[in-house]
């Protein structure tokens, strides 16, 4: 099977620092697919790679067959790729409705002139915009809070607009940034089943993540970084026990523990 | 699919009718109130063009009067020195500031915050420098002087038929604002205001919205120009002294990134220095005081304090409503 998404040997430089260094991975359509590694393994830094908010030092992604290495973030987006952040960043002066409807952006069809004529044509891209924004919060259950503030939601329902805004945009391939940190047990199955839902739904899914047990739970495959190298890769009972990575979980005796 | 609420359609329907009826009231011949009307009518326009970029997009704009500027000499230029027909001065006007509008969105995609009100004060102070400078084309220090009230088919309009024809385009305008903000657009430039990395991940294209938000608002505050040049019939660039900061607090005043604000704040700060006349020289300073005030007692301004105070009202009088009918209830079980 062909891969949906592959980056090969991708470097990420910051001055000195390499924070991801030269990484191939290779996603599989319909997997859920964990990434993993210790604090400031480079995890975060691949995703902004990989979602065009930054352009990678070398290497290059290929999605769907197409070259997205130097594409910017919200051409990233369009091409059908799209992410949650880990510091949530929801659009807290709108509500959560409009910010799931920012979402669709991509898949909207009106123009500025069209919408200040009124024309036919913009105004059934916006009622389109609309229900699909409805229908989308609808299946992450949220349908019922569509016209309060987004400021106002509790930290775990923060986390799932993100993913409902994320998938307005009916992309191929979502990219969750650890989306349960924080969240309490009740809200992580919730979380699990709604991914579940989203591979179901034909969409596959790439999580950074921090809970063990949660990724032994939920994906098909592990990939695991340490100091920006990929250091294991597998189904995740065998990544999650390799030697290599139990190290740069807990450290070597002589090693000192990363920050 | 946003339902335009009842008390908004009440409010807009009592403003216009204010609106139509203030010249009747102050005397249609009176040239003196009929112009401080049209004054609220360019400062409403160039309110609203500093909303779009301040309060929607969050681009900060200091040196907002340097739009207004570039549209007025374009028509008082045009108009006055070259005869060129009204209409086709003031579209003209209107290009030239859409123009230096993108000459802002450029600024505002490289530079934030502090640099980006710094760039724009300069820009300003460019703008006028180059105004009293460049003698042969915008008359120097001496301005351009007895600009002509319009005539449409050989009739000389009135100040006050002007008025209404100002008062249009205001209009105009806010709904021209109203469709924006609720649109496609300006629900991304929302987004952007509130989480830029956010929205372009969501495949805004932040950079190319600056420009366009930009161009819109330099026209908007070009077309406020060519109604001010017309208005005052007489331009030159210390007019435009204070215009930002004035500005400036109309919008915050009123209530950025809101439809409303702006025309509250217009409405409160063109009115207060007709009534601070004898304090004309320490302007500035009371507008940093109201600045200052509202930041810290009415953070969303005028409108949003209002608002505030409507809900708390409305909630209080629905408590008041569902406890007899409770009482009532209860008695009947």
């Amino acid at each position: 099977m062909a891969a949906l998404l592959k980056a090969s040997n991708i470097t990420m430089q910051f001055g000195g620092l390499k924070a991801v260094d030269n990484v191939d991975m290779e996603i599989q359509p319909g997997e859920i697919h964990a990434l993993i590694g210790p604090n400031g393994a480079g995890k975060t830094t691949f995703f902004n790679v990989v979602s065009g908010i930054y352009s990678p030092t070398s290497g290059s992604v290929i999605f769907d067959g197409e070259e997205i290495t130097k594409l910017k973030a919200y051409q990233v987006t369009a091409k059908g790729i799209t992410r949650t952040f880990q510091n949530i960043l929801l659009f807290e002066n709108m509500s959560i409705v409009e910010n799931v409807m920012v979402g669709g952006h991509t898949r909207t069809d009106s123009g500025l002139v069209g919408s200040l004529l009124r024309t036919g044509k913009s105004r059934r891209a916006e009622r389109e915009c609309y229900e699909n924004a409805m229908k989308t919060l609808a299946f992450v259950g949220m349908e019922e809070l569509a016209d309060q503030s987004a400021s106002g939601l509790p930290y775990g329902k923060k986390r799932i607009l993100e993913i409902a805004r994320a998938l307005a945009s009916h992309p191929k391939i979502i990219m969750l940034d650890e989306p349960a940190a924080g969240m309490n047990s009740t809200e992580s199955e919730e979380l699990s089943r709604i991914i579940f839902k989203i591979r179901d739904a034909g969409i596959t899914v790439l999580l950074v993540e921090h809970d063990m047990k949660f990724v032994a739970g939920i994906s098909d495959m592990v990939t695991v970084l340490d100091h920006g190298q990929k250091i294991c890769e597998g189904v995740p009972q065998m990544a999650l026990n390799g030697p290599r990575v139990i190290e740069a979980y807990l450290g070597k005796e002589e090693e000192e523990e990363e920050a | 699919m946003k339902k335009t609420a009842k008390s908004t359609v009440i409010t807009l329907v009592v403003l216009i009718a204010v609106a139509l009826l203030a010249p009747v009231v102050v005397g249609l011949k009176n040239n003196y109130m009929i112009n401080i009307l049209c004054s609220y009518c360019y400062f409403g326009i160039l309110c609203c063009s500093l909303n779009l970029l301040l309060g929607y997009t969050g681009q900060i704009s200091m040196g907002h009067a340097a739009f207004m500027m570039i549209g007025a000499y374009t028509y008082g230029i045009l108009n006055k020195f070259h005869g060129v027909h009204f209409l086709i001065a003031a579209l003209a006007a209107l290009a030239v500031s859409f123009a230096a509008g993108l000459l802002l969105g450029a600024a505002c995609c490289k530079l934030n915050a502090i640099f980006l009100a710094m760039t724009t004060v300069g820009f300003y102070k460019a703008v006028s420098t180059v105004i009293i400078n460049e003698g042969w084309l915008t008359g120097g220090a001496n301005g351009i002087s007895a600009i002509q009230k319009w005539t449409v088919f050989g009739y000389k309009l009135k100040n006050w038929q002007f008025y209404y024809i100002a008062l249009a385009v205001v209009l105009l305008v806010f709904l021209f604002c109203y469709r924006m903000v609720n649109s496609k657009t300006g629900r991304a430039m929302r987004a952007m205001c509130s989480a830029p990395i956010a929205s372009s991940a969501m495949g805004v294209n932040n950079n190319q919205l600056k420009f366009l938000v930009c161009g819109i608002s330099g026209a908007l505050a070009g077309l406020a120009g060519v109604l001010y040049a017309v208005t005052n019939s007489y331009l030159s660039a210390d007019m435009f002294a204070k215009v930002s900061v004035q500005t400036l607090t109309m919008t915050v005043v009123g209530g950025m990134g809101t439809l409303w604000g702006p025309l509250f704040g217009t409405l409160a700060i063109t009115t207060l220095p007709e009534l601070l006349r004898p304090f004309a020289d320490h302007l500035d300073g009371i507008y940093g005081v109201v600045i200052i005030l509202t930041v810290i007692f009415m953070p969303n301004g005028i409108y949003g304090f209002v608002r505030r105070m409507v809900q708390k009202a409305s909630a209080k009088a629905k408590a008041k409503k569902a406890q007899p009918a409770n009482a009532a209830g209860k008695k009947g079980e």
